[in-house]
């Protein structure tokens, strides 16, 4: 399966569910003429009927495809993206996910802490006193500037519950 | 002539001047830290001018205002973090200077912009305010949507073989302003039942997503890479006066967006910069460049959102209508201090009004001074490995949205932002006219339902606003000019090549 | 985002030029000594302006330290459970207007305006009907007679979709049999700018937002929807004066835990009415037009569950909400 039949696929998915919602939307009758619904509505069958056109264009044209991706991508270095840039870039969404997972368990520092731990290793940076005394150093000038000079209530983990303070 | 002699005293007597500097100061260290919006920077402060004279409490405020203007753009171009709405769309060409080791560069194109606009937009407050505030009168529901459209027309300039994918990008960023809140009835949509999202999602997530998130998890893959310094200057360089006459049509075009979106209350700081982004690729010569680390990219939205920060000011002093968020902090200020701003705000307190413009003109300066002296550490510090730097950002990405809202909530959002802009990415699809729909959404749907709610659903209104009609035909002609051209260029030369920009 | 004030080691300079807080009253004691008062809107609106008046001054009556924290997000959803989680010794108060009410029934959240205990209400706020300067309307049954012969062909610029103001249209459009275009905005400063410019006849706003055009005669009030005539406009004849039975009741108050400390209760219930007689206060708050209308705990509460019935019917009643 091509990439871009997928992707058109999984759009046309995304304007179907989007009308089911729209279609949900309570009606008031403040909202005029248009309603509420009226603009996710008209999104929703322009993203359906672009969605077919993309899968339409990659069906019909094979060839060309990879070329025209190419003309105008923003940044450089945003093509051609392989599978394993798809498992990395997993891969570190995990460990941002369990950042946020462990942030209200653990408290703002030590969680911060373990999150530079884990990237700077992600990074291939080799496990010893270098990488922790980046983490434990970052941890603690994240603490100072947001928590004692912001002042922002971070989340404090059960470390208050030990009673240590 | 008086007047002149209150700004003379603003510049020059000691509390203002303290109350610049510090302000400036404050405002581009807070403004530099993302999530610490300009009007948290600002109400930090708040409490603190409840005992001090009116003109230094509002020199202090606007003082912050100007800086976290500033502030914000200096991690968006170092390191693609957007700290505010407002600076996200210098990261288009800023971050593509830094990773071409100029850096330094766009760093100073940023200072610069920020304190021309900055000194632009002191000196249309200072004379014309009362006669600018009638502008912002024509700025009628029509106007605004005409406006938005406008703004969002770009996205048909996009290569012909994207376009595709560029619509699909800008349904999505369409969609996506359409959570929260119904603008007109209050109905709310697409919110899974979530108390957060009813007012929608913060445009300052969307842009730390699909700018800071979606970059990282690019990055990932650069992990085999791991000891690698990023080349180039590591100081900051100041462009010269002949770049800066060179770049003086994207500069125009900002200060021209900055006043509009200053003087309105519904834009603000990110509508000014991204809209001048656009319009200084509209008009550029290389157009090509953007995208790429056009010097005119990172200038013109730079000048802008430092001309929104005292346009904004116009429609606050002389109606008593903050233009953004952020001017309404200066409002409180006003109000707790017994003065009412409106029409005779500057015939009755001509004092407080003009030493404030004196102090606000020591702040764009320090604002300049400071910018150098602070500019060339911060430049060292993200040339550090990349591991330790990546890192680093995710703690900051995470630390300031966490600070927004206190919520874990936002932080799962900021991420779900992130994976999209990834995928857009990923999957080759231009995400700027994602970021514009995000950004211009919500103000093209509003003000063409409220429009119709006028004339009881009569699309003539449209058509009576001459402002309206103006920006529209203007809107579509730029819409229809590159499909008429790649028409002829399709029959004329069959094998057409597809790099009409 | 949450803030104690501990910023200013950047700006001792700024601190330097604060006067210190007079000492002249005898206080209240209270349970704890740092206060802090939750507001749901950000900084430099309307309730927050409400709210940093209130603290800035109740520490003159009250022994403890008053500080304004804003928990934005969720029209207030979000504000509500950090408030109700937070310990009932009074050390943690909610600032609230309507709103509050709207968002629990609304969109329902985890937290809701029946979790929460209301202690003390403070003001009323006026809300009251503005034509242009030079509009052909002179009073509010001038708007009613246009309206009855052009269905639809008055437009009344309100703020926020959802809130009190269009509310009030609805109301009248239903006890006048007559329909009139109601354009929600951005907040009250847009619906200012849509009057000024001609895109709606007429607005509803507050007199705070309001006070610099109206002084300077560029927006002229027809119609008050209070009980009485307001403070600061002899002249404006209420809406009852005019034939239309209609008061909103737009209140400020304050609101704390379920099991909030008695002791708490107690002080702001005896400080509040001193505070609304303090002459400083007095000043700053009559400027704004707001009508003091003190009601302790007892009062409030039923005031409270009153108004919320009333919001209740009225979503229904024009499906905003289902049951």
């Amino acid at each position: 399966m091509k990439r871009s039949v997928v992707t058109g696929a999984v759009l046309l998915g995304i304007a179907v569910l989007y009308w089911y919602l729209a279609d949900g939307i309570p009606k008031s009758p403040m909202s005029g003429s248009v309603g509420a619904d009226g603009l996710p509505k008209l999104l929703a069958i322009c993203l359906g009927v672009l969605s077919l056109i993309l899968i339409a264009q990659s069906v019909l044209s094979p060839a060309s495809e990879p070329a025209a991706a190419a003309a105008d991508v923003e940044d450089t270095g945003d093509a051609e993206f392989t599978g394993e840039g798809f498992f990395l870039a997993l891969k570190m969404l995990t460990i941002a996910v369990v950042y946020v997972l462990i942030l209200p368990v653990l408290g703002y520092a030590a969680s911060a802490g373990l999150l530079l731990l884990a990237i700077a290793m992600f990074f291939g940076r080799p496990f010893g006193f270098q990488v922790l005394a980046f983490a434990s150093v970052g941890a603690v000038m994240a603490h100072l500037v947001f928590v004692t000079l912001l002042g922002v209530r971070m989340p404090t983990g059960f470390w208050p519950s030990l009673g240590w303070f | 002539m008086t007047n002149l002699l209150y700004v003379f005293e603003g510049m020059t007597s000691f509390p203002t001047l303290i109350a610049a500097v510090v302000g400036v100061l404050w405002g581009m260290c807070g403004g530099a830290l993302p999530g610490i919006s300009t009007a948290i920077a600002m109400s930090l402060v708040l409490p603190f001018t409840y005992g001090m004279d009116p003109s230094s409490a509002l020199v202090l405020l606007g003082s912050i205002y100007i800086g976290s203007e500033y502030g914000g753009s200096i991690p968006a171009i170092l390191i693609r973090t957007p700290a505010s709405g407002s600076s996200a769309a210098a990261v288009l060409d800023g971050y593509a200077m830094q990773k071409q080791g100029r850096g330094g560069e766009a760093l100073g194109l940023s200072l610069v912009g920020g304190t021309i606009g900055g000194l632009i937009g002191l000196l249309m407050l200072t004379l014309m305010t009362q006669q600018l505030s009638k502008l912002a009168l024509f700025f009628t529901p029509p106007a605004y949507f005409a406006l938005g459209v406008l703004g969002l027309s770009v996205v048909a300039a996009v290569s012909p073989g994207q376009i595709v994918k560029g619509l699909i990008a800008a349904i999505l960023g369409l969609m996506l302003a359409t959570v929260g809140s119904d603008p007109v009835s209050g109905v709310t949509r697409f919110t899974f039942g979530y108390p957060e999202l009813l007012g929608g999602i913060p445009v300052i997530i969307v842009m730390m997503g699909i700018f800071a998130i979606s970059e990282l998890l690019i990055q990932a893959r650069e992990r085999h890479w791991p000891d690698e310094v990023a080349k180039g200057k590591t100081k900051l360089v100041l462009p010269s006066l002949k770049k800066l006459w060179e770049l003086r049509v994207p500069q125009f075009i900002a200060v021209i967006l900055g006043l509009i979106e200053g003087l309105t209350p519904g834009g603000g700081g990110s509508i000014a910069s991204f809209m001048s982004y656009n319009e200084a690729k509209r008009w550029s010569k290389n157009p090509e460049k953007f995208g790429k680390g056009s010097e005119e990219g990172v200038i013109a939205p730079e000048t802008a959102n430092n001309v929104v920060a005292l346009t904004a000011l116009i429609p606050t002093l002389s109606f008593g209508i903050p233009g953004t968020s952020n001017a309404a902090l200066l409002l409180a200020a006003l109000l707790i201090h017994g003065l009412h701003p409106g029409p005779l705000l500057f015939s009755a307190h001509p004092e407080v009004v003009y030493r404030m413009f004196g102090g606000l003109f020591v702040a764009n300066i320090g604002m300049f001074v400071f910018g150098i002296l602070l500019l060339s550490p911060l430049i060292w510090l993200v040339n550090r490995p990349k591991a330790y730097l990546r890192a680093g950002i995710f703690v900051l990405i995470f630390s300031g949205v966490y600070s927004i809202n206190l919520s874990e909530f936002d932080l799962y959002m900021v991420l779900a932002v992130g994976v999209l802009g990834f995928l857009l990415r990923a999957l080759s699809f231009p995400y700027l006219p994602f970021i514009l729909a995000v950004v211009l959404g919500y103000m093209i749907e509003a003000n063409y339902r409220r429009s119709l709610l006028i004339t009881d659903g009569d699309h003539i209104v449209f058509l009576q606003s001459p402002l309206a009609v103006g920006l529209l035909s203007l809107a579509a002609l730029f819409v229809l000019a590159p499909l008429y051209r790649q028409f002829r260029n399709r029959k004329s030369v069959p094998s057409a090549t597809n790099d009409i920009a | 985002m949450k803030m104690n004030w501990q910023v200013v080691a950047l700006s001792s300079a700024v601190l330097a030029l604060s006067v210190p807080p007079g000492w002249a009253q005898e206080k209240q004691a209270y349970p704890v000594k740092n206060v802090t008062m939750v507001m749901q809107s950000s900084p430099g609106s309307g309730g927050d302006l409400f709210l940093r008046g209130v603290s800035l001054h109740l520490s003159k009556y009250i022994d403890a330290n008053f500080a304004v924290e804003n928990i934005t997000g969720g029209s207030g959803a979000k504000a509500m459970a950090f408030t109700a989680k937070a310990p009932a010794d009074g050390g943690m108060l909610m600032g609230v207007s309507p709103t509050y009410i709207n968002t629990s029934i609304i969109s329902k959240p985890p937290v809701g305006f029946s979790d929460l205990q209301p202690v003390v209400r403070l003001f009323l706020d006026p809300v009251i009907v503005v034509v242009k300067g030079d509009s052909r309307f002179k009073t509010l049954a001038d708007v009613v007679a246009e309206a009855k012969t052009k269905p639809m062909g008055i437009k009344v610029a309100v703020g926020e979709p959802g809130g009190l103001e269009g509310q009030t249209m609805v109301e009248l459009m239903q006890k006048t049999g007559t329909k009139v275009a109601v354009i929600s905005h951005d907040g009250g400063g847009d619906a200012l700018l849509s009057v000024l410019n001609g895109t709606a006849d007429l607005g509803i706003g507050e007199v705070a937002e309001l006070k610099g055009q109206l002084d300077s005669g560029e927006l002229r009030p027809i119609a008050t929807y209070s009980d009485e005539r307001i403070n600061g406009y002899p002249d404006l004849p209420t809406a009852r004066e005019q034939g239309i039975d209609m008061v909103i009741r737009k209140f400020r108050g304050i609101i704390a835990q379920k099991d909030i400390s008695p002791e708490a209760v107690k002080a702001l219930e005896a400080a509040v009415p001193k505070l609304l007689e303090d002459k400083e206060f007095k000043a700053w708050y009559q400027q704004g037009s707001l009508i003091p209308a003190f009601q302790p705990r007892e009062e409030f509460t039923k005031f409270i569950n009153d108004f919320a019935a009333a919001q209740k019917d009225y979503f229904i009643a024009n499906k905003v909400i289902t049951q």
